[in-house]
């Protein structure tokens, strides 16, 4: 090219010296057409420029151009997603035929690494990433639903059907106890709040913090996975990160994008319970076991001391009411959502806007999510040296809430609304069963209860980078997510059956998150030989989060109506509560050098070093290093030509994160303020509130990871195979200590626990051509273990309300219950086996052994995906293998008859001797199962299943529309489609095998996946979709 | 020089920004108050003190849950109308999850923490009086908390012939540290030895001017708990002693005021501590009670309920309560024409039997030992003894006095007699107030008869609550109770 580029040179000079007359240089009219290489079509809105300069043009629908350039110019032909071909202009041809290829993915790609970005080959950690397109193929309201299935290693439970629910995420397993094990989300660059617990378990749901980052707006997520890339978050990298970028505007014509979908949903699994009739019978019979006599009793209408008479009207007029409770609390529930955009590359500034808003209603009544969202991307171009990046969104949100689990709703219907309960009585009033002021009755609930969250949610980035000289830059950046989220509950007279016309509740909290870092970055290359990337940066962050409660009594409306009440009245009376104030900090420095040898050989060293307002004075400052590498060995000579084998690479890392995500105050020795109100005789009082523990810190985990990945064919077929080994140390247990030491609990780095497992994932173009069809399939198959948990017992790890205990040599989360065994043929009565499996007939809680874990054995996702002239169909599977789950409301539905309902697997009990049956003999009284203390305690593995699962999260067919019908819309692309997700699922469970209930806190979350307590199942959606691209 | 000036800049500037790291990682909670700032002078001592009541009182120790857990051990609940936890304790069959128990349990041993944290600190109090004096009232809560607690969670005194059965942990220093069961022996022992020093600690009576309520434990508090504990012993000389010390030498009067009361339409003459015994300003005749008036921190006069669970189960003025009465109690508490307990404390509900004891108001105050308890003991331990008959007597009538009117009913003169209708008078004034459900089990331990409850020994596993399972499990080797066999 040199030599040629002198030869020219002097011709052109000769050219001038002959053609002096001519001021001006020649310039040449050069037209031509653009068109795909892979199906000839023409290529409009392709630009075309000469190089260096700013004469440029479009193609247009035709793929034509006309563009003048001078002579031995040359023309750029670049087109996002195509490989950018450059021609030069000799003057020889001036009818150009540019067929543009589209880039091959794999190797150029680039990859978000956290404070920077590298090149998908150079990459030393495990990272996987999830493009938009993969996003955007299942339809959720939550953009973190749709990981499911799509990275190997990556366990994403989705909440329940409760619109708004957020999913569970697990990172190669669970690595901590009474300390969240969440991964950390960073979008662009801010590590967000992520707080599930702002509101607590109010109403049986669990915040979700994603719930305000629309999907639409997401380019890229990138997954970190291992030490070598999270480990630059060092103390709070052991999760695993979860990088998402946001869109930008990247191309040079205006691209405008259009989408809308709406779709209806409805349970994906409707639960069976028995009849008002078969209810009645069924009591019947266990009253008659129990020796009674005439019709049983009622409850809530006649008591076991009732006189007979009145027990037979009760039970007479009883079995004329059959309410169906859970179809009066479902629907078919719509859901639509809008979506448009703009972005464009510009000479000065490249702009991305996107305003977004939906309406999601869930097959609840009454319930539905309502967002509304607008998000501004903007980066400067005017200089090489300075540049302002900005990325911001907003985003408000409504959930109209209605009760669900044990709160109610469907959980009643599935608890304690029994069927022969009208919901009515006759004189028209609401019919009420429970002894609480609200009475219970859930069509009462959803008529006259109003219930809101409302949600402000800005995340905003504003970075500032110079790059005063080649390769070097610095830049500061500083980031601001706002969160404003406030749960409001309005409760009628007629509701709380009180003498005021009602009740408005509100619980404000609002978060502030700040971060600040500096970065400095420099590249060094010599010779392409040797290339280096040093990074280095220091980072502060710090989060205070404010709590209030607003009551106010006597009033006809919710705080969001601004409480309508009558000021002359004197029964009117607001309080106002503020809590405590939660704030936390974090200081951090950190490093990274990036080497990479003759393009094959990589070397990566990190190190970050974090102090937090959360660490115990002994334990200030941590330190997280982690050396990582990789071998292109593809480009070895002895592999180089190789025919079958395109790519083969090799890396390995290993680490030490942590992680920091627990209890702000949590190492405090505190007493009661003197603020305190309380007085006794006069005097105030003070008392101890939580006892110090001053070496409280972060929990450290060991991480290797080794990776292989390969490509075969021309990288038709790609995959990566990874093994990974990880320990955590100085697990964070907040123990339950012994009543008598005077504290409840106390927190404490005291256990270790082990994840180590295989991934592997394979991308396969199976056929290409006119037909195609690609599969991409993920496996990984994670082993966890407790090590050990200092001298604790199972029963002192607090935290776990279902019956799972965290117990040495098993998993997180193991189910700690009592074997079943058989029933009697005699006499009807359950057989469990003891501690040491021999059959007994006395229930005892001391029989309690480890029967299952909630952790799953492998998790997965197949996608296949055909193409054929424009359509495309595409079938993702998700699985589960191993694990147990554990229907913690069993016990009462199919156990001593009580004022709850039965599940119809009931009809299989013992009924006389001789029966083979599942299900014991039916009775009233608890002691009638010897050993029983009470109807709750009946903790077995009865109610323990296989969760493994097998389910069709998406089915999509679409069509793109050919470009000259999409052009008659003034579109470049148009594609509809019809999705359906959850249409199918195999699995062992009579219910909704996908499981994540609400928590009480971070420990439960740890522990008690896979654990339902009439939580509502998973949404089944229809969705019909366009997507416009203009 | 410019070098040595540039360093020094360079360290100050270090020194700032670490200080100032240090600040901002220096994120303290707000609205309480730091280990090292809360006991520094003798009035923190002081307020640590005060806020072991308010525990002693919660409603899930002395506020009501201990006493009636008792009463669950006797035949005057009705049982079937009780549900959960409730039930599971009524139907002795109680295990390591009840949270009802939970609750109870932690209740004490966080009023002995907080005791012992004074203990630990006296050295802050500068007067040997004054000092004296709070260590006495600390010890005292202490020895009071941890006998309601073994009673409630281990087999009485006297289950075995040398007390050599568990009883529960005892905690003197407020340290984080395992606990195993001391036996009960060793446990009585404690108390006693705890108590006679108490005793001496204890000033005769508060200074009315610093606690106008009286609401502070005395030395004759102190004794009364000894006369309780005696008793429980059965160690009749003792309980003799400590009870005719308080009665003779102690201020306090056995209560006979009458007053006009609306009862329905009429308007009757009763005994004035029938209905005083529970109510806001509490017993006449108490030597140790709960208080409920209080100022508050803005220095306006409230009243704090310290009855809690007295109030939610057992109130029968607004709502028919979850407690309700079998109706043997009913019948024998009614039976006498005479008795104007009867009249005072029981009634029918929608058909239950029902207690008035703890109507009328939204704040209780629980007597703990009063002078009406004492004369049963004094009456009860002379006749045992043999001795005294003619005090036994004269205690005895007075309480009939009181109860049925002057006159109208003659107390016993023979001893086994006296035992026997001291027995009785027992049970007749302190229905739902816990006392039978323990007495029947000292009776049993006695051994002189046998003691069937409900149709099953005083002495089945089921009696006596399961520890809490936080217990069990934080403390390698501690020995659970057996449960269940009722």
């Amino acid at each position: 090219m040199k030599q040629g580029y002198i030869v020219h040179k002097l011709q052109i000079m000769l050219l001038l010296l002959f053609f002096s007359i001519n001021a001006f240089s020649q310039q040449i009219a050069v037209t031509g057409k653009v068109t795909d290489a892979k199906d000839n079509l023409p290529l409009p809105g392709v630009s075309v420029f000469v190089k260096g300069t700013t004469i440029g043009t479009v193609t247009d629908g035709a793929g034509s151009f006309t563009i003048m350039a001078e002579k031995n110019a040359t023309l750029v032909f670049s087109f996002i997603g195509y490989e950018t071909i450059e021609v030069l202009i000799d003057g020889s041809n001036t009818s150009l035929s540019i067929q543009l290829s589209e880039a091959t993915e794999l190797l150029e790609e680039v990859v978000v690494v956290g404070y920077g970005v590298q090149r998908k080959r150079d990459v030393t950690g495990a990272i996987a990433k999830v493009d938009t397109k993969e996003l955007m193929a299942v339809p959720t309201p939550s953009f973190e639903s749709a990981l499911q299935g799509q990275a190997s290693g990556v366990q994403v439970i989705t909440g329940s059907g409760i619109a708004g629910s957020g999913s569970v995420i697990r990172i190669r397993g669970v690595g901590s106890v009474s300390a969240g094990g969440d991964p950390l989300y960073v979008v662009d660059g801010v590590p967000i709040t992520q707080d599930y617990f702002l509101r607590g378990n109010s109403g049986a749901m669990n915040n979700n913090p994603l719930a305000t980052i629309n999907p639409n707006d997401i380019e890229s997520i990138e997954i970190l996975k291992d030490a070598g890339s999270a480990g630059i978050y060092g103390s709070r990298g052991a999760n695993g990160v979860i990088l998402i970028t946001t869109k930008r505007g990247k191309s040079k014509k205006p691209s405008i994008n259009f989408s809308m979908r709406t779709g209806v949903v409805r349970p994906a699994y409707v639960p069976e319970f028995v009849s008002g009739s078969e209810y009645l019978q069924l009591r019947q019979e266990a009253w008659e076991n129990d020796g009674g006599t005439g019709a049983v009793w009622l409850p809530n209408f006649t008591t076991a001391d009732s006189p007979p008479e009145e027990r037979a009207a009760a039970f007479e007029q009883a079995k004329t009411v059959n309410t169906n409770w859970w179809d009066l609390v479902t629907q078919t529930g719509f859901k639509q959502e809008y979506n448009l955009s703009f972005g464009k590359s510009g000479k000065w500034i490249n702009a991305y806007f996107g305003g977004s808003y939906s309406d999601n209603q869930s097959y609840l009544k009454n319930n539905k999510y309502q967002r509304a969202s607008g998000r501004l991307n903007l980066d400067t171009d005017f200089s090489d040296i300075i540049k302002f990046t900005l990325s911001s969104s907003y985003t408000y949100g409504v959930n109209h809430r209605v009760g669900a689990a044990w709160e109610g709703g469907t959980g009643a219907a599935m608890s304690t609304a029994l069927p022969f309960y009208p919901v009515y009585n006759d004189d028209g009033s609401y019919f009420r069963y429970n002894s609480s002021a609200n009475g219970g009755n859930p069509v009462m609930r959803q008529d006259l209860m109003l219930w809101r969250n409302f949600e402000n949610r800005t995340i905003n980035n504003l970075t500032v980078s110079i790059t005063p000289f080649e390769n070097f830059s610095v830049s500061a950046s500083g980031g601001y997510d706002y969160m404003d989220f406030a749960e409001h509950r309005y409760e009628p007279q007629e509701y709380i059956a009180s003498d005021h016309s009602g009740v408005a509740k509100m619980w404000p909290r609002y978060v502030n998150n700040l971060t600040g870092n500096l970065i400095v970055n420099y590249e060094l290359n010599i010779n392409n030989t040797h290339r280096f990337t040093f990074m280095g940066g220091t980072e502060i962050q710090k989060s205070s989060t404010a709590a209030r409660y607003y009551e106010a009594i006597d009033v006809t409306g919710p705080y969001w109506d601004d409480i309508p009440h009558d000021d002359t009245n004197a029964s009117f009376q607001e309080t106002i509560t503020k809590d405590a104030p939660q704030e936390w900090s974090f200081i951090s420095f950190f490093s990274r050098v990036h080497y990479v040898f003759k393009e094959k050989y990589v070397l990566q060293v990190l190190a970050r070093s974090d102090a937090s307002s959360r660490f115990g004075p002994n334990y200030r400052y941590g330190f997280f290093p982690a050396v990582s590498g990789a071998w292109r060995i593809s480009e070895e000579d002895f592999l180089k030509d190789n025919e079958t084998l395109s790519t083969l690479r090799l890396r390995a890392s290993y680490g030490i994160t942590g992680n920091a995500n627990f209890n702000s105050y949590a190492w405090f020795g505190t007493y009661s303020g003197t603020e305190s109100n309380e007085y006794y005789n006069n005097y105030p009082i003070i008392y101890p509130i939580n006892l110090e523990n001053p070496n409280l810190r972060w929990e450290t985990l060991h991480n290797f990871d080794i990776g292989l990945e390969f490509g075969l064919f021309s990288n038709r077929i790609t995959g990566e195979i990874a093994f990974y080994n990880k320990i955590t140390k100085d697990v964070i247990i907040n123990r339950s200590n012994a009543p008598s030491s005077g504290f409840s609990t106390y927190w404490d780095n005291v256990g270790e626990i082990l994840n180590r497992g295989f991934e592997f994932n394979l991308k396969s173009n199976n056929l290409v051509g006119d037909f195609k069809w690609t599969t991409n399939l993920n496996i990984a198959r994670n082993h966890n273990e407790v090590l050990s948990i200092g001298d604790l017992s199972p029963d002192a790890v607090g935290g776990g309300t279902n019956d799972t205990r965290i117990v040495v040599g098993k998993p997180v989360g193991s189910n700690y219950l009592v074997r079943f065994s058989r029933i009697d043929p005699d006499d009807g009565l359950p057989i469990w086996l003891d501690k040491d499996g021999y059959e007994t007939k006395t229930f005892s809680l001391d029989n309690r052994v480890v029967v299952g874990s909630v952790m799953p054995e492998a998790i997965g996702g197949i996608t296949n995906t055909f193409e054929y002239k424009g359509f495309d169909l595409s079938f993702m599977f998700v699985f589960t293998i191993g694990g147990n789950l554990y229907d913690n409301s069993g016990k009462r539905q199919l156990g001593v008859v009580t004022d709850w309902q039965l599940r119809k697997e009931i009809a299989d009990r013992w009924q006389q001797p001789g029966d083979i049956a599942s299900y014991p003999k039916l009775t009233l009284n608890p002691a009638n199962y010897p050993g029983l203390p009470g109807e709750w305690q009946y903790n077995s593995t009865m109610f323990l299943y296989d969760a493994s699962y097998l389910r069709l999260r998406n089915l999509s067919l679409g069509y793109n529309l050919p470009k000259s019908l999409a052009q008659k819309i003034m579109a470049n692309n148009a594609r509809i489609y019809i999705s359906a997700s959850n249409l199918l699922t195999w699995s062992r469970f009579h219910g909704d095998p996908e499981i994540a209930r609400d928590f009480e806190n971070v420990a439960d979350r740890n522990m008690s996946s896979n654990i339902t307590y009439l939580t509502p199942p998973q949404e089944q959606v229809f969705t019909f979709g366009l997507d416009l691209s203009f | 020089m410019r070098t040595k000036n540039i360093i020094i800049a360079t360290l100050i500037t270090m020194g700032l920004v670490f200080s100032s790291c240090n600040d901002f990682l220096d994120i303290k909670p707000e609205e309480v108050l730091l280990k090292e700032d809360a006991l520094n002078t003798q009035e923190d001592v002081q307020m640590l003190l005060n806020s072991t009541y308010t525990v002693l009182f919660s409603g899930s120790f002395l506020g009501g849950r201990a006493q009636i857990i008792s009463e669950l051990m006797t035949n005057n609940i009705l049982g079937s109308e009780l549900d959960g936890d409730w039930f599971v304790i009524y139907n002795r069959s109680s295990s390591i999850f009840e949270g009802i128990i939970g609750g109870l349990y932690s209740e004490p041993y966080i009023a002995i923490y907080r005791a012992n944290n004074v203990l630990e600190n006296l050295d802050l109090v500068e007067n040997s009086t004054e000092r004296d004096n709070i260590e006495g009232e600390a010890r005292f809560v202490r020895a009071l908390a941890h006998f309601e607690t073994v009673r409630l969670f281990a087999q009485p005194y006297g289950y075995t012939p040398d007390n050599s059965h568990l009883g529960i942990p005892i905690k003197t220093r407020s340290k984080p540290e395992g606990s195993i069961r001391e036996t009960v022996g060793t446990v009585y022992q404690f108390l006693i030895d705890e108590l006679k020093d108490v005793e001496v600690l204890l000033p005769s009576e508060t200074d009315p001017e610093y606690d106008p309520y009286g609401a502070y434990p005395t030395k004759w508090a102190a004794k009364a708990l000894l006369a309780r504990v005696y008793f429980q012993m059965n160690d009749f000389e003792n309980a003799y002693t400590y009870a005719n010390d308080i009665i003779v030498n102690g201020p306090f009067e056995f209560s006979t005021e009458t007053e006009q009361y609306e009862i329905g339409e009429d308007m009757v003459t009763l005994p004035k501590e029938f209905i005083d015994r529970y109510s806001t300003m509490g017993s006449n005749e108490a030597i140790f009670k709960s208080v409920t008036i209080t100022v508050n921190q803005a220095g306006e006069t409230i009243y704090v309920n310290r009855g809690g669970e007295f109030s939610g189960i057992m109130r029968s003025d607004n709502s028919v309560p979850f407690i309700k009465m079998t109706q043997n109690a009913y019948t024998t508490g009614t039976s006498d024409p005479l008795d104007m307990r009867a009249i005072a404390w029981y009634d029918k509900k929608e058909g239950f039997n029902v207690s008035k004891k703890f109507n009328d108001t939204d704040n209780l105050s629980v007597p703990i030992f009063t002078i009406t308890e004492l004369k049963l003991i004094r009456a009860e331990s002379a006749a045992e003894l043999g001795t005294n008959l003619s005090t036994a007597i004269q205690d005895i009538q007075d309480i009939f006095d009181r109860a049925y009117g002057t006159g109208n009913r003659i107390a016993p003169t023979t001893a086994n007699a006296l035992i026997v209708e001291a027995r009785n008078q027992r049970k007749l004034e302190f229905i739902f107030e816990g006392h039978l459900g323990q007495d029947l089990k000292r009776i049993g331990a006695l051994g002189r008869e046998e003691v069937i409850v409900r149709g099953a020994p005083w002495s089945c596993p089921g009696s006596v609550l399961q520890f809490p399972q936080a217990e069990i499990a934080n403390n390698p080797g501690f020995i659970a109770n057996p449960e269940g066999g009722c």
